[in-house]
């Protein structure tokens, strides 16, 4: 992700604590939220793509 | 008409069922179209626009039932049931045969048969598809003629080759029980009964180019997506194009014409398409898009000179209207467009006032508007190889949680973005509960010709043809506050986010990479 200012903000209205709310990540929520991913791709099968499984077990892992 | 034997055997066998009056071979030519306009007209089906501020505009209101894409009625025929998947209505192709091809029967009886040959995709391009679509709608011939290239050109292009999309449309008496539309993935064909409207009828487009298409992409090693195609321009002249899914409402169309806002002097942006892209490798190893479409069929409402200029400039001549409203002057209104008038004659017909508790225009109201007559057009936008691509875009509405733009650490890293794209309406006051997101993989959800499992591992081969497959990045502009505001402006400034994507892929930004897992550890 960007930080603030590796974004061009001239003349962009959008504060500083709402440009920092949407160029973070609350991790708990996030890992939450991947929970719910993992729900949503059982319906899938076994014709879910393990390369794929793999990236998300691999990005639950960092979470943790 | 044509020599093409496999074109007229099909045709015939279509003529017999139908049993048209007559039937109508379209050479998509000035004159024709100016006689179906006329044929419509005179019909009181079509109604000239005020002529100084819309010149060559028409409005047409559709059946009250028949508004929109009906998805319940949406089928993938494909020869397995398991080669749908879950997230696809299936008929098997003998049931398709016993419930559906009846209703055709007699169905164009005291009617004529309109043959509409066209292409999908710039003439003369290697990756564009012939097909031709059987209807009895002149409206959806007058639709086609701006969505797609059609008529000789369309015979010119296919020559005496088999491979072509059938479709075979009716729309038959138009009631809502009779109502379906099928794909046949394997045998390239198509059916819709019973709807005149935009993705059910106009068969070019989602029947088309997307469900037909992704799965001969899957089988030809390429993407059919239901992606925009953006140029973006910087200050030295040099045009980075991005291609990026976002599901519908969520401002395809807005991001395909953007205005760079005044502080970013010097960039310019080129629309190459809106709604869908083609894509391919290359003999270099880039993926090259082109769109299929050769015009725009736009939501009306919301648009307006602040939201998206370059539409309105776009739909201001030659244009078609379908349920919006229109003033005693012939002007047309939708909400949004501006302060209302004091009164018109709402999408049904009906007079209406701003105190009306119904809306002036339906919320699915379109324009079908020529790409070509777009401001921001670029000049590459037909051109036979495409335009490389740089960057690809997966992005939902999701109102908490989501960050403004994230840069996938991986191909399939990417993938997987793609795979948990999704919409949630409003912020949920903490975690996200299960079941208040809408998941729309990749944007495709409505629009895969195949299983989606499938589909996945497809995206990810894809990633393994070339060593530098373009970069794949997340974003969301739909953040919102815990009072439902939006955090992000929108519009016109994305494409500061834009500008930071192109720097990334330029491998300019700080060499410490700020990535998603970094941000994660920024953050208690």
């Amino acid at each position: 992700m960007p930080r603030q200012q590796d974004l061009n903000r001239e003349g962009l209205d959008c504060s500083g604590p709402s440009l920092d709310k949407i160029l973070t990540v609350d991790k708990p929520a996030w890992k939450a939220s991947f929970d719910e991913t993992r729900e949503y791709f059982k319906i899938f099968g076994d014709r879910f793509p393990t390369a794929l499984m793999d990236e998300v077990s691999g990005l639950e892992k960092r979470l943790s | 008409m044509t020599g093409n034997s496999a074109v007229t055997t099909w045709v015939d066998e279509c003529v017999k069922l139908c049993k048209p009056d007559k039937v109508h071979w379209c050479d998509g030519s000035d004159a024709e179209r100016d006689m179906l306009t006329k044929m419509l007209l005179d019909r009181g089906e079509f109604q000239r626009l005020n002529e100084a501020n819309w010149p060559n505009c028409y409005l047409y209101r559709s059946d009250p039932t028949d508004v929109a894409r009906t998805e319940k009625v949406t089928y993938i025929c494909s020869e397995k049931e398991s080669d749908a998947g879950p997230t696809n209505n299936y008929l098997s192709p003998a049931q398709a045969q016993t419930d559906i091809l009846p209703r055709y029967a007699g169905a164009m009886k005291g009617r004529t048969m309109y043959v509409i040959p066209y292409v999908m995709g710039p003439l003369g391009s290697p990756y564009s598809k012939v097909g031709f679509q059987l209807t009895d709608s002149a409206y959806v011939v007058l639709n086609m003629f701006i969505m797609a290239r059609v008529g000789k050109r369309a015979l010119d292009q296919l020559g005496s080759s088999a491979d072509f999309v059938k479709g075979l449309h009716s729309i038959g008496e138009l009631l809502p029980e009779t109502r379906a539309i099928c794909h046949f993935p394997e045998r390239n064909e198509i059916w819709s009964f019973g709807s005149g409207y935009g993705g059910n009828a106009l068969l070019g487009k989602k029947c088309h180019a997307l469900r037909i298409a992704s799965a001969q992409a899957r089988r030809e090693g390429w993407l059919a997506e239901h992606m925009l195609i953006l140029g973006l321009e910087n200050p030295e002249g040099k045009v980075y194009y991005i291609a990026a899914a976002f599901p519908s409402a969520c401002g395809k169309t807005n991001l395909a014409m953007v205005i760079p806002p005044a502080a970013l002097k010097g960039w310019r942006t080129w629309t190459v398409g809106d709604d869908i892209a083609w894509m391919r490798y290359g003999k270099d190893g880039r993926l090259y898009a082109i769109n299929p479409e050769a015009g725009f069929f736009g939501v009306a409402p919301g648009t307006s000179a602040k939201t998206n200029l370059n539409a309105l400039k776009t739909a201001s001549a030659n244009s078609i209207f379908t349920n919006v409203g229109v003033d005693e002057n012939q002007n047309v209104w939708w909400e949004g467009l501006g302060p209302a008038p004091a009164k018109l004659t709402d999408w049904k017909g009906n007079p209406w006032t701003p105190d009306s508790p119904e809306k002036a225009a339906h919320p699915n109201s379109r324009f079908t508007t020529p790409a070509s007559q777009c401001p921001s057009i670029s000049p590459h936008w037909e051109d036979p190889e495409g335009v490389p691509i740089s960057a690809i875009l997966f992005g939902g509405r999701r109102a908490s949680l989501v960050p403004l733009v994230v840069e996938s650490t991986s191909w399939n890293n990417g993938v997987l973005i793609g795979a948990s794209m999704g919409s949630e309406a409003t912020a949920a006051a903490t975690d996200t509960k299960a079941g208040t997101i809408r998941h729309d993989p990749m944007a495709m959800l409505p629009f895969c010709g195949y299983h989606m499992g499938d589909y996945f591992q497809h995206w990810i081969d894809m990633g393994k043809k070339v060593a530098n497959p373009p970069k794949i990045y997340g974003v969301n502009w739909f953040r919102q506050d815990e009072n439902g505001k939006f955090l992000w402006p929108g519009f016109g400034d994305n494409v500061r986010v834009l500008q930071w994507i192109i720097d990334r892929v330029e491998g300019k930004g700080e060499p410490s990479k700020p990535r998603l897992e970094i941000c994660l550890a920024n953050k208690t």
